[in-house]
């Protein structure tokens, strides 16, 4: 069978579309910046091209879900939504921090750190067996290598929370000395997406075009200051501002 | 194709309107979705754009589905697919490009990315089947405010626009301010009809002679000043009275700037677009002026007024009949000139 799968949610922005019986994956991926959305729909028809299959032959529709960009998941989710829908095939909901527990192994525990500014990351630590040692969310940078350290692991970190934090002033030393993945395997790419959705397809996680939805773990900041009444206080202060002016 | 015709899907994410439509021949409205998430930001005062690109995600394959359902269509009979690819919020425009880029795709139909400008002027080809360019138009809404010479069809030239606020800005600010509250333009055109629109004078704001331009950030300050000075002096304001002297300074501005450019480039055609079109004040008060300048007012009906999915099937038809398709590669903008 045939898994299209779409990655937009981080800097690398690919389609890949895996044939599960024979093993053979093809792929595109593109680094141009803020490009997603202009080359996504491009490297799809690529890889189904150089597959040499026909789009009705295109048997699930896997997006990589976030956490991540808010407008880079909602292309790739929104463009495998539409594939999905006129095809008439399920989906698969892949949450991206999940994507890296295939990169565990022996020896080798998985962080993933991606960046959401301000010392903060969306995150989630693995160990050895791929198991959840922090599961996915939205935390400071020293939660989780909190985590890592207190479970006494010594994990390899990907994402692009280590290109923003490694280096910088006041958070880097929380990513000291620890173990980065090389940047060929730093990000997260439609090739795991296919992989995972794969696993899925047997466990039968399977969903329907409107359940395809983004894991943003993180309500709009309007919503959290309608919440906290901070929307309203400084409404009134404009207002105030506003009319003490004229 | 069906029955001979050329059906056209048009898709449009560029604000707060989550709307699909399927037009036929570009001129005859087969079904016009239109999923409004005005609700939902009411409780904000405007529109928040995080929170309405989250929607379009959410909302766009139901419409697409009841649009194909109520136009009776399958995708093997779609000709072509146009979107608004900007200007808009750019997170929320990104949702209906990538939705029908990938439609493009999945289902082999040609793809055009429409100007959302372009739309709303083409609303008026979906209402009046022999309305052909040129005309001059004015489109008004929530962010544009400008009068166009449309020399073809998508093909406009850029005689006048705001400097400041567009029009539906002014109405939103001014109803924060009276407590009317979000969206300004219906609000305060429902409280003008039980005011009187001579009871303030708001000065109305020409700028230079000669100048097609509009300001309306001053009249907002009018009408803040004013509501300042009654209350310091301990006076109770009257919201329909402000409500109706506002938007009637605004219209005379409008009204009159758009006669004098329909006259000065020739024009026998005046055509409405945009939201604030919808606007029953504005309508009534263009007719008449158009009538006593032996111009013929072209007005569509408010829901073609309003974002929609119709009108960017109808650019879309022919921009594609004039330029052909975009690639897969097309791409969505915040700002996209006329």
């Amino acid at each position: 069978m045939y898994i299209l799968a779409i990655d937009t949610t981080g800097p690398i922005g690919s389609a890949a579309l895996y044939d599960t019986e024979s093993g053979v994956v093809i792929s595109r991926e593109t680094a141009e910046n803020r490009a997603h959305l202009k080359n996504l729909a491009p490297m799809v028809r690529e890889v189904t091209e150089e597959a040499g299959i026909k789009k009705n032959q295109i048997d699930f529709v896997a997006a990589s879900v976030g956490p991540g960009s808010y407008t880079g998941i909602r292309i790739g989710v929104s463009t495998a939504r539409a594939i999905a829908q006129a095809l008439a095939v399920p989906c698969l909901r892949v949450g991206t921090l999940d994507l890296f527990r295939l990169n565990c192994g022996k020896g080798r525990p998985a962080a993933v750190i991606f960046n959401a500014r301000r010392g903060q990351v969306y995150g989630a630590v693995f160990g050895e067996d791929g198991g959840e040692v922090l599961p996915p969310g939205a935390y400071m940078l020293e939660d989780v290598t909190a985590a890592v350290d207190d479970e006494g692991i010594d994990p390899v970190f990907y994402g692009d929370g280590i290109d923003a934090y490694a280096e910088h002033e006041k958070y880097g030393r929380f990513l000291a000395g620890r173990r980065f993945a090389d940047k060929e395997k730093r990000y997260q790419t439609a090739e795991m997406t296919a992989f995972a959705a794969a696993g899925m397809i047997c466990g039968g996680e399977t969903c329907a075009v409107n359940e395809l939805l983004p894991d943003y773990m993180r309500k709009t900041e309007a919503e959290q200051r309608l919440e906290d009444g901070s929307l309203a206080r400084a409404r009134e202060r404009k207002m105030a501002r506003f009319i003490k002016n004229k | 194709m069906k029955n001979g015709e050329f059906i056209t899907l048009g898709i449009e994410t560029s604000c707060d309107e989550t709307a699909v439509a399927v037009v036929l021949d570009g001129r005859k409205v087969l079904s016009n979705v239109i999923s409004s998430q005005i609700d939902i930001h009411t409780v904000y005062g405007g529109v928040v754009p995080e929170i309405a690109s989250r929607h379009h995600l959410e909302n766009i394959n139901a419409v697409l589905d009841r649009a194909m359902e109520e136009a009776e269509v399958s995708y093997d009979d779609v000709d072509l697919i146009g979107v608004t690819n900007g200007p808009g919020l750019i997170g929320a425009v990104v949702i209906g490009v990538a939705t029908a880029k990938a439609l493009s795709f999945a289902a082999d139909i040609p793809l055009v990315g429409v100007n959302h400008m372009h739309g709303h002027v083409s609303a008026n080809y979906l209402q009046y089947p022999e309305l052909e360019p040129p005309f001059l138009s004015l489109i008004i809404s929530g962010g544009h405010t400008s009068l166009v010479e449309v020399t073809d069809y998508n093909r406009c030239t850029l005689i006048g626009e705001t400097r400041d606020d567009a029009a539906g800005e002014a109405y939103d600010k001014v109803a924060r301010v009276i407590g009317l509250g979000y969206p300004g333009g219906p609000k305060i055109d429902k409280a003008a009809m039980d005011g009187d629109p001579e009871a303030v004078h708001f000065k109305r704001v020409f700028l230079e002679k000669g100048s097609f331009d509009f300001s309306f950030s001053g009249i907002k300050t009018q009408v803040i000043n004013y509501v300042n000075q009654e209350k310091m002096k301990g006076r109770p304001i009257c919201v329909p009275d402000i409500a109706a002297s506002f938007q009637q300074a605004l219209i005379d501005v409008i009204v009159q700037k758009s006669v004098d450019a329909a006259l000065k480039y020739d024009k026998d055609h005046l055509v409405m677009a945009g939201g604030v079109a919808a606007n029953s004040a504005l309508r009534r008060r263009m007719e008449e002026a158009c009538g006593e300048a032996g111009l013929r007012l072209y007005k569509p009906e408010p829901v073609l007024c309003t974002d929609n999915g119709a009108m960017i099937a109808s650019a879309a038809y022919y921009k594609y009949l004039k330029d052909g398709a975009d690639g897969p590669d097309l791409d969505a903008f915040a700002n996209l000139p006329l």
